[in-house]
């Protein structure tokens, strides 16, 4: 950061005061490298960098231990809010902002070439999607495991393009050891790849061409599954099973309440479809029989039973009948209603935003048009979480009956459709999402990405 | 968790002559200077320190050279934040600190 800005920025009281006890070190931006952020374990002294909040009385260094097995969540989580909040909160000149011409400035880019205007979206170029700070370090633990001192450090976005997946590893040190050869490499070549339900190292550099550059690190995690969708059309019947239902739940779970007897069928008919594209386990039936009922019972309609007999038969019926695509089609159709009829409004879309934990969540929550009825998401998805969630409700949600103990308590435990909730917040919730909000401010679709919730499976 | 922040590379003092910068968004690093303390040596000490389970307020008093550039970080933050700013701070794992934060 430039001496004369901080001490501008500062103050020349404080900037001095600053710099007697310590040293300012220039950070400077490189372009493709960005700036040195020093937020992975140091490679010398294997110390994971951790957050120190001094405003936080909980947080005093004597209660710091520096002894840490993996990354400091909680600081990954401080720094995404922090760019998202960058991000999201651009001044109102930001749009009558014209480019910078930079005549007369020396350029950072080599050469003109590397300067041209964006060209039209290339269908074929690799999309770049963040993943979640847990994914990541996932993902790391898993290299990690293999070769506990690669040097190799994950990046927090993959790559997908035409279905694939990699993600970019970059060296944290000058050299770094290749887990596929045991050469020590000085250039960035190395990639994680997933296939066949693994996740593999690959490494590109000329030094391993034509060896066996192929690594296996162990299964793909089941946080990279869902946000990739990469590993649900695997031929894995279980496996297939059990991601369908996580992913179906969730998405029904989601859903604003019934508006009529056709909405609901519509739902159940794409919720058929979706589980007539594999072998129908009972535990499978049961979780998501049980959640779309329980979104049926959370509007007052009346509603005929005989249309919800003979589920069997009408799985077998769309099993045989329905086309390739027709679970796609069905969760894109499931995914475009909650769009238009969500039961949360998140705050925030960015992708960097995304956190699923209980506290990410609900943190994200616009709950200026969200009922408290998310209640009925929260139990289910951390049933263990249901303090946290209390406590929210009766900050957030101060006026509701929920934030009576008993009554909260019985919605946690049966999900009942009788939710205490006042009367005008019953009203139906026509909102926009706030995805479309985003995608009309000056960054790129490519800037965004929905929150793994607005992500569905892709072949 | 991101390894480096991308941003419009273009530094501060390479702005035109009455340029209006709307946005800044920087990262501050302080460390000890390695004049006064080696490099190599405080690494040491702070692997030991690790090794007996230390915390940071302890590798403080095992450094009073570290112990004043976490005072530098306290003092940042706290003029950052009558700024207005939420300011998030990390211990990088070795001699220092880094403070990104945004001007308006």
């Amino acid at each position: 950061m430039a001496t004369v800005f901080l001490r501008k920025y500062l103050g020349d009281a404080c900037h001095g005061v600053v710099q007697k006890r310590c040293k300012i070190d220039p950070v400077s931006y490189n372009v493709g490298n960005g700036l040195k952020t020093d937020l992975f374990v140091h490679p010398d002294t294997k110390v994971w960098s951790v957050m120190v909040d001094f405003l936080d009385t909980d947080n005093k260094p004597d209660n710091i231990i520096l002894k840490r097995a993996g990354c400091d969540k909680e600081l990954g989580v401080k720094i995404l809010d922090f760019w998202s909040e960058v991000l999201t909160n651009l001044p109102s000149s930001w749009e009558k902002c014209s480019v910078f011409e930079r005549s007369g400035v020396q350029s950072l880019f080599r050469n003109d070439a590397q300067r041209q205007p964006p060209r039209a979206a290339d269908t074929s170029a690799p999309s770049k999607i963040a993943m979640s700070v847990s994914t990541t370090a996932e993902l790391q633990a898993l290299l990690d495991a293999h070769t506990g001192d690669s040097g190799y450090v994950m990046q927090s976005r993959y790559c997908e393009v035409n279905g694939s997946c990699w993600v970019p590893c970059i060296n944290a040190r000058q050299k770094y050891q290749c887990p596929t050869s045991g050469d020590t490499h000085t250039s960035n070549n190395a990639y994680l790849v997933f296939s066949k339900g693994h996740v593999w190292y690959q490494c590109h550099t000329e030094k391993c061409a034509g060896e066996k550059w192929k690594v296996g690190l162990g299964e793909i995690p089941v946080s990279f599954m869902e946000l990739s969708g990469i590993a649900v059309y695997s031929t894995d019947a279980e496996q297939y099973a059990k991601k369908v239902t996580r992913m179906l739940s969730r998405e029904l779970l989601l859903q604003g309440h019934p508006r009529s007897a056709v909405d609901v069928l519509d739902v159940l008919s794409d919720t058929i479809a979706i589980l007539a594209s594999g072998d129908v386990t009972a535990e499978q039936k049961t979780i998501i029989f049980a959640t779309f009922n329980e979104w049926i019972a959370s509007s007052d309609l009346l509603l005929d039973n005989t249309l919800f007999t003979d589920i069997d038969a009408s799985i077998a019926t769309a099993r045989e009948t329905q086309k390739k695509d027709a679970a796609d089609n069905a969760f894109n159709s499931l995914h475009c209603r909650r769009m238009a009829n969500p039961l949360l409004v998140f705050r925030y879309v960015i992708v960097h935003k995304t956190d699923e934990s209980v506290h990410g969540v609900l943190k994200n929550t616009d709950t200026a048009l969200t009922d408290c009825r998310l209640v009925l998401y929260a139990r289910k998805m951390w049933p263990n979480a249901k303090h946290e969630v209390f406590t929210f409700i009766c900050l957030k949600y101060p006026e509701n009956a929920p934030c009576n103990e008993e009554k909260f308590e019985d919605v946690w435990q049966i999900g009942t459709a009788r939710m205490p909730l006042r009367q005008d917040t019953f009203e139906p919730l026509h909102y926009h999402c706030p995805f479309f909000r985003c995608i009309h401010s000056k960054h790129t679709a490519s800037d965004y990405a929905v929150p793994d919730f607005f992500i569905f499976p892709k072949r | 968790m991101p390894s480096s922040f991308h941003v419009l590379p273009v530094a501060y003092h390479e702005l035109e002559e009455n340029a209006q910068l709307m946005r800044y968004v920087g990262i501050a690093d302080l460390d000890f200077d390695s004049k006064t303390v080696k490099s190599s040596d405080f690494k040491a000490l702070v692997i030991e320190a690790v090794g007996n389970g230390a915390t940071l307020g302890k590798l403080c008093e095992l450094s009073p050279e570290f112990a004043s550039v976490m005072e530098a970080a306290r003092i940042l933050c706290k003029r950052l934040v009558e700024m207005g700013f939420v300011p998030v701070c990390w211990f990088t794992g070795e001699k220092g600190f880094r403070i990104p934060s945004c001007y308006l």
